[in-house]
């Protein structure tokens, strides 16, 4: 007979093809891997399967009327959504900055003074004073204009430039340099006649006086509660070449609290309140205190509780259930840090902010799967079923991994959630879904980097980076100098770079190669690590990882280039060995349910083929 | 070490030239705080800005030649050429190519990645 297995997962659908004979092992004919079509375990995966299928019928030269029988996953009833929600935020009432980095400001130094028109500075005041300069007035006149000032007794103590003209201006200006920030787009911004700070640090030096807090308050003459308040702006200026403060008239802005808010956690063993703004780690903490969870809530009127709200409205969307029986059963928190826009910013100046992202898992019908059996068996012509649970047919899968045996874990690391299976050698298989996989690994990236578009964030957590050194060089990230036959295009000069299999792309916003990759490897263990880690405590007997023996994992993100690796090292710390399936021998990571579906009907049909030898 | 023989981009310069289009690759370079020094010389755009690269200590040079365009020209790894070009260049772009050339001998993002070409 002719067997499928499907495994409908939250991104892919595989297939698994094989013969079966009586009395023999089974012969797999053909495997193939399409996108789900629709939200998993609803009906609109049809699509998908029949694509799945027609893919894998075609590499085995058969169609699909020829099949005896199709199984497919009971889809493990989980539904993943993430969100973010950033706790702080950075709202100057009292000052505009412009913290913004101009590659190349001029002269150096720290000037303190009240902001002159480039054209009025001889206008009555002696100063100190600094200088507007906008676009319109080429970098000659600016210069000489300052110069003029000066030779008359006018003292001028630094310069705000819109254009590029930094190192111009100040290499044109007789005596001491002062410093000049450049290329302050909204130099119209910048009100007259207010006080003002200029900084600018000698090549290769941070800024020292205006990332700091008591620096501002030492210039500006700010009592304590208005330092307090502008402590958040000064660490947006931290490690800044080049900085400009300007003291607005007061009450021009006004400022704005969002509470952070709190979760409550309801679990079989009891509930538990904890402040979103305590941590990812404090929200685990409390996650695991209450054992299996029932549900979760949020504070209505602070930004959890608005995260929820959109949470269980998408999840509900998604799934068809209403909004009020969307049970949140795991959640996974991870800190991260987002660059948030400055609010009285003058040249687009970001911040680092704090938030907590969060990946929530919800229970949906278990009679989702068998409709779609149905829908699937009118559809086809060919009996489809549902071939019992996804951890079971996960572990028949990566079971026939060359050197695989029982006792075993399968880790499966999706992109919505993470399951994981344990296998006694007497048979016996436990299981746990969690909440968070690739998905929030992506969600970690773009947010950290502020990239917005989901395609370069998963090209950014998929592929290695380098840097373009020169024309003719690329220094990777491990520190190889590569030497290349022609010279790069102009438009990678100098970038960070992504090496893919189509070749070098420059990533937006040009970070630093070692940032990108601190990023990308931390989002990968603030999720993963975390769920490798929970899920390993909860199947280990006693929760102690020293019991557990050997560790197999699949997934897509098991073909990740160096998640294996990272939590190899990771669960080494307890003696545990850890490595990557290759199902049927040829598979890899992939296919492991569907391959265990069609195993699983051999038995069903009672001509059961040891599991280790399929 | 005489003056000559310091590190700087080297723009050699067509007599046919305008002045302002010397000005401003100077103004580019100037900004960027990399040196360039100017030698009057003749030819095709890409010859000069080949030799210049030859001769400078930085390996980058520029040309601008008798056809009123100009050049940037690397001497890198063995590849000696031009790299980055502007056939009708104005103040604001040859000013940019000037910073480009800076930029070529300091690693750094390119201000005009495209254009040139």
């Amino acid at each position: 007979m002719l067997v499928a297995g499907v495994d409908i997962g939250n991104q892919t659908t595989e297939v698994a093809l094989a013969k079966i004979e009586r009395g023999q092992a089974p012969r797999f004919l053909a495997s193939s891997l399409v996108p789900t079509t629709g939200i998993k375990g609803t009906l609109a995966n049809a699509a998908g399967v029949r694509q799945a299928l027609e893919l894998a019928c075609e590499r085995a030269g058969i169609a699909i009327e020829n099949l005896t029988r199709i199984r497919i996953n009971e889809a493990a009833p989980v539904v993943a959504g993430v969100a973010m929600q950033t706790i702080t935020e950075t709202v100057l009432t009292d000052s505009a900055l412009a913290g913004h980095n101009p590659s190349t400001p001029g002269g150096e130094g720290l000037g303190v003074g009240v902001t002159a028109s480039v054209e009025q500075l001889r206008g009555g005041s002696q100063g100190p004073l600094i200088a507007v300069v906008p676009a319109t007035i080429p970098f000659e006149r600016a210069a000489a204009a300052i110069a003029a000032a000066r030779s008359e007794g006018v003292e001028v103590v630094g310069a705000i430039v819109q254009a590029d003209d930094g190192v111009l201006i100040a290499n044109r200006l007789p005596g001491p340099p002062i410093p000049i920030v450049d290329e302050v787009s909204a130099i119209e911004a910048i009100p007259l006649g207010q006080p003002a700070a200029v900084e600018v640090a000698p090549p290769g030096a941070a800024i020292s006086t205006l990332c700091n807090p008591f620096g501002l308050a030492t210039i500006f003459k700010l009592d304590p509660a208005t330092t307090a308040r502008l402590a958040p702006a000064a660490r947006a200026l931290t490690g800044l070449r080049s900085a400009v403060v300007v003291r607005l008239p007061a009450g021009e802005s006004q400022e704005r609290r969002i509470a952070a808010g709190a979760l409550t956690l309801l679990g079989e063993r009891g509930e538990r309140r904890v402040e979103v703004r305590a941590g990812a780690a404090a929200i685990m903490a409390a996650r695991a205190s209450v054992g299996a969870l029932l549900d979760v809530a949020g504070d209505p009127g602070t930004s959890t509780g608005a995260m929820f709200g959109q949470l269980r409205q998408e999840l509900s969307d998604a799934t068809g259930q209403p909004e009020a029986e969307i049970a949140v059963r795991d959640l996974l928190a991870a800190d991260l840090t987002v660059p948030q826009p400055v609010a009285g910013g003058l040249s687009h100046e970001v911040a680092p902010e704090r938030a907590v992202a969060l990946a929530a898992m919800v229970q949906t019908g278990g009679n989702q799967a068998r409709a779609l059996a149905e829908a699937l068996t009118a559809e086809l012509g060919v009996p489809v079923e549902t071939g019992g649970a996804e951890a079971e047919a996960g572990i028949r899968g990566a079971l026939t991994t060359p050197g695989a045996a029982v006792p075993v874990v399968v880790l499966d690391l999706g992109s919505g959630s993470t399951n994981a299976a344990r296998m006694t050698p007497d048979g016996r298989i436990e299981q746990i879904h969690l909440a968070g996989g690739g998905a929030l690994v992506n969600l970690l990236i773009g947010e950290e980097l502020g990239i917005a578009d989901e395609e370069w964030r998963e090209a950014i957590k998929r592929n290695r980076l380098a840097r373009a050194e020169d024309l003719f060089r690329l220094r990777h990230e491990d520190g190889t100098l590569q030497f290349l036959q022609s010279p790069l295009p102009s438009h990678l000069f100098g970038r960070t770079v992504l090496v893919t299999p189509e070749g070098l792309l420059p990533v937006p916003g040009n970070p630093p190669v070692e940032r990108v990759v601190a990023v990308r490897r931390s989002a990968k263990a603030r999720v993963f690590g975390t769920n490798a880690e929970r899920a390993l405590k909860a199947l280990a007997p006693g929760g102690n990882l020293r019991f557990l023996d050997v560790i197999m994992l699949t997934g897509g993100s098991a073909q990740d280039f160096e998640l294996p690796g990272m939590l190899a090292a990771q669960v080494a710390a307890y003696g545990l060995v850890l490595g990557t399936a290759n199902v049927r021998g040829s598979e890899g990571p992939r296919n492991a349910v569907a391959t265990g579906l069609v195993l699983a009907a051999i038995e069903v049909a009672g001509d059961a083929a040891p599991v280790s030898r399929w | 070490m005489p003056a000559t023989d310091a590190p700087a981009i080297i723009l050699r310069v067509s007599p046919l030239a305008p002045d302002w289009l010397r000005a401003a690759f100077e103004h580019g370079c100037e900004e960027e705080g990399v040196p360039v020094r100017v030698a009057a010389d003749d030819g095709p755009t890409d010859d000069l800005a080949t030799r210049a690269a030859a001769e400078s200590a930085l390996g980058v040079g520029a040309g601008a030649g008798v056809d009123g365009s100009v050049a940037v020209a690397v001497l890198r790894d063995g590849f000696s050429g031009p790299v980055l070009r502007l056939t009708e260049p104005d103040r604001l772009s040859a000013r940019l190519l000037g910073a480009d050339a800076a930029r070529l001998v300091k690693g750094m993002p390119l201000r005009t990645p495209r254009p040139h070409r």
